[in-house]
């Protein structure tokens, strides 16, 4: 008898030292490889649930744009290959997941999932596919890829999608002016901009004030890019005041000031929280032209100002009821008639439109970029594909992207995210879902039947060959 | 081998995981809640304590 109890025993506390071994392996997965995979979103701890819900009609059925999900995973990995299964009803033209990048600085690196522009480009256009990438001309004039990014036509003719080229943009009769220009439109919270130099200093004075409105430690953070190389960075610590009393601080100063740099296109990066208001910019630089999004801040006065912009698409938010107004973008009218809804219009014009506004305190996001004077435009980056793109101008597509397989249950993607850089906190990754153009209430929908998230990262031997 | 032996043995083991894996828990959050839900084990072992003291009971009686 005392056998059986030893033998029972045995059996336990084996059982209990297995499960603890296998609970500690799925932690450290030494491999390096693990897969999740899900019918449904939050069905298993692993893949999160869909959200917002009022952009969700069940778990998996998507009705608005964006939405979001995260994955657990128990340590880092470097890479990600999603499988996808899909119906995408009634055919939304693009259909992109991303995945958040950065820390402070975040923001979400999207790679498509569907692309019905590129997918049914009609069979005129000559098609040439050299490993991801594919080159798309409506005259055949290139052989290879190559020799197209050796020899660029007009970047006018060029559209891109899910791809770069590093193509210098310069401005052949662009001259250096030197007078001090000031900017003295307020803006809230973080915003991007593009200028140009060439034979002169970079120089830039911001005056930034504290709102105090939110308890953190509100600090701002000058990054300067050329291309995509970081130049230099500036700092501006916090006022001091860390509480949410609303005690504006004193206008403080950053300056930027660099001599020597070679002729081109530089991107400045403002970054700050919505505490910080930049009050007044000056510059000797011609150029300023804003990308993304722009939060204009609220003043006392009623503020009617011109905006210029190449873009195609306009969206304009505001939280503020005294800022309800109709906006006149050329010859269209957008009527802004409620507060916390964006409100966007596609722009007619192939040109450079006329934005003009009656009041302040507004979140205005394009597809282009942005600009107080019509002089002061310069956007340096090639058209993208999307449902906006005017394709009597275009004779060539660069795209990296390739087309989903089709099966009984829908379609299917297959996409591969670099996770090395990827924003992770109490081990999530957070992920989106972008299908431009779907509302709510429309009464389309994007249905997911099956995501299998395969994760790679180093091994435990790897991991242990570097730290020896 | 009774009954109320094999059910101790379990108690034992029960009692054992319980506390391991709270311990794994906070060492290192979700190694254990990503795979299994612990209330689950907490209640195998109410359900065994209680059965250890009705089986004791009626070996008493």
């Amino acid at each position: 008898m005392k056998n059986k109890i030893i033998s029972l025993r045995i059996f336990l506390w084996g059982l209990l030292l297995i499960s603890l071994f296998w609970f500690a392996w799925m932690k450290i997965i030494p491999t390096g490889q693990v897969s999740y995979q899900a019918d449904s979103f939050g069905d298993n701890f692993f893949i999160g649930k869909l959200n917002p819900e009022e952009r969700i009609a069940s778990q998996n059925i998507i009705i608005g744009d964006p939405v979001y999900f995260s994955l657990y995973t128990p340590r880092r990995f470097d890479k990600a290959k999603i499988k996808i299964q899909y119906k995408n009803e009634p055919q939304r033209n693009l259909v992109e997941l991303g995945v958040m990048v950065g820390d402070k600085n975040w923001g979400y690196r999207l790679e498509p999932l569907e692309n019905k522009i590129l997918d049914n480009l009609s069979s005129d256009w000559d098609k040439l596919t050299e490993g991801d990438l594919t080159l798309w001309q409506r005259d055949k004039k290139y052989n290879n890829i190559k020799t197209f990014k050796e020899d660029l036509p007009n970047r006018e003719k060029i559209a891109l999608y899910n791809t770069k080229i590093n193509d210098e943009y310069l401005l052949e009769d662009y001259q250096a002016n030197g007078s001090i220009k000031n900017l003295q439109t307020p803006i809230r919270g973080r915003y991007s901009f593009y200028t140009y130099i060439k034979d002169e200093n970079l120089n830039w004075d911001f005056n930034f004030v504290d709102l105090n409105k939110n308890k953190n430690s509100d600090e701002v953070d000058i990054d300067l890019y050329y291309g995509d190389q970081l130049i230099q960075s500036w700092h501006l610590e916090d006022d001091g005041n860390v509480f949410d009393n609303g005690q504006k601080s004193e206008e403080r100063g950053l300056k930027l000031d660099l001599a020597n740099l070679p002729e081109g296109v530089y991107k400045i990066e403002v970054r700050a929280n919505d505490d910080i208001v930049t009050k007044n910019i000056s510059t000797i630089q011609s150029k300023l032209a804003f990308y993304g999004t722009l939060h204009l801040a609220k003043t006392k006065m009623d503020n009617k100002f011109t905006l210029f912009t190449d873009a195609q698409e306009v969206a304009v938010k505001t939280i503020s009821p005294d800022s309800l107004q109709k906006i006149y973008i050329d010859n269209q009218v957008l009527n802004l008639e409620e507060t916390y809804k964006q409100f966007s219009t596609r722009i007619n014009s192939a040109d450079i439109s006329e934005i003009n506004f009656a009041k302040d305190s507004l979140i205005i996001a394009t597809d282009g970029v942005l600009a107080f004077s019509r002089s002061e435009l310069i956007n340096p980056n090639f058209k993208k594909v999307n449902d906006n793109l005017n394709f009597d101008n275009i004779d060539y597509i660069l795209a990296n992207y390739t087309a989903n397989k089709s099966l009984d249950r829908g379609k299917l993607a297959t996409i591969e995210l670099n996770l090395a850089d990827a924003y992770r906190e109490k081990g999530r990754y957070g992920f989106i879902i972008s299908i431009p153009g779907l509302e709510p209430h429309q009464g389309e929908k994007f249905e997911i039947n099956n995501i299998q998230i395969n994760l790679s990262g180093k091994s435990l031997l790897n991991k242990i060959k570097e730290i020896f | 081998m009774t009954k109320l032996d094999i059910l101790k043995e379990i108690f034992y083991v029960l009692s054992a995981s319980l506390l391991i894996f709270l311990i794994m828990e906070l060492v290192s959050p979700n190694i254990i809640l990503a795979f299994l839900n612990i209330n689950l084990v907490l209640i195998s072992w109410i359900i065994i304590g209680i059965m250890i003291l009705v089986n004791n009971e009626k070996k008493d009686e």
